[in-house]
């Protein structure tokens, strides 16, 4: 005859089922979504989509703007941010960040715009480095910061 | 609450140790000749921690198999799953990973997920005991149950 199994083992039983559930679920939806997100905006960018930068001559400077897209195929919402961070060189350089809330199945628009208040001296500096954060949160899980130099979009604006 | 053989503890602490060396010293040294060879200059490395956790793991596991169904298995179990949940979080560097190359600074967050991870280890700590007592409860009433009035 088969013994009987206590209550309590079967209560410990269905949480350690249910933790598992709840692990499985939340991990495999947020690696999902994290590969899914880096797909799309690596093919956005292959086809040459994912950035449209423009430069607006404005007095001595000029005004130059980019336009990120950011898509999510996965099943969170993500916000991303873009932002400058102080630029090494003397000339005067300064960013409006911005920042896009997308939501599951949706595209957003990251609309980020580099002031340069002294375009001779900027394009005569040794140093053109322009600091820049993009924060891309997959709320509450997750995010990720990439920092990097900025001045390519300058150059794209410009060419 | 049926005490198993002597021989099938043996075979289950021969059987941790076969597993544990592929989890704990396979996997790991493959991973860091694979990541060396096809990424040389990447600033992401194996930890030779891992090792280190990997001989403590086997050693609180195998004791845990050579003593499974008495009292002292209880923190055997209880201290692996512990320590478990220590080398998840130092693996993965308390869910802050950076990692610089170039002119490029990548941070990626995501300590809330690994407290996720970490939940079943805890609760393996936690239900080692908890099982244990209930049990041994069960067992006690069914003596009681079994003895003539």
């Amino acid at each position: 005859m088969k013994a009987k199994t206590p209550t309590g083992i079967k209560v410990i039983r269905a949480v350690t089922i249910s933790i598992a559930i709840v692990v499985v679920l939340v991990v495999g939806s947020v690696v999902y979504s994290g590969y899914a997100e880096y797909r799309s905006v690596t093919s956005e960018f292959k086809q040459g989509q994912g950035g449209v930068v423009g430069e607006t001559v404005q007095g001595a400077g000029a005004v130059f703007s980019a336009n990120i897209t950011i898509p999510d195929q996965g099943v969170y919402p993500i916000t991303a941010t873009i932002s400058c961070g102080q630029s090494e060189s003397s000339f005067n350089v300064y960013c409006q960040p911005a920042s896009v809330t997308v939501q599951p199945g949706q595209t957003g628009v990251l609309r980020l715009q580099i002031h340069v208040q002294d375009l001779t001296a900027y394009e005569n500096s040794a140093n053109r480095r322009v600091n820049g954060t993009l924060a891309i949160n997959m709320p509450p899980f997750v995010s990720l910061a990439v920092a990097t130099d900025l001045s390519s979009l300058i150059q794209q604006g410009g060419a | 609450m049926n005490k198993p053989t002597r021989n099938r503890r043996l075979l289950k602490a021969a059987e941790v140790v076969a597993i544990n060396v592929v989890f704990w010293v396979l996997i790991p040294y493959y991973a860091g000749v694979l990541l060396s060879s096809y990424a040389p200059s990447s600033p992401l490395t194996v930890p030779t921690f891992i090792y280190e956790f990997g001989l403590l793991i086997t050693v609180m596991e195998v004791g845990a198999a050579l003593t499974e169904g008495m009292a002292v298995s209880v923190p055997f179990v209880s201290a692996v799953s512990l320590t478990s949940a220590v080398y998840l979080w130092l693996a993965l560097e308390g869910g802050t990973l950076a990692v610089s190359t170039g002119s490029i600074a990548l941070v990626l967050g995501f300590q809330p997920l690994l407290y996720v991870l970490i939940v079943p280890s805890l609760w393996g700590a936690a239900k080692a005991p908890l099982s244990y007592m209930v049990r041994r409860r069960a067992a006690g009433s069914k003596q009681a149950e079994s003895v003539p009035a």
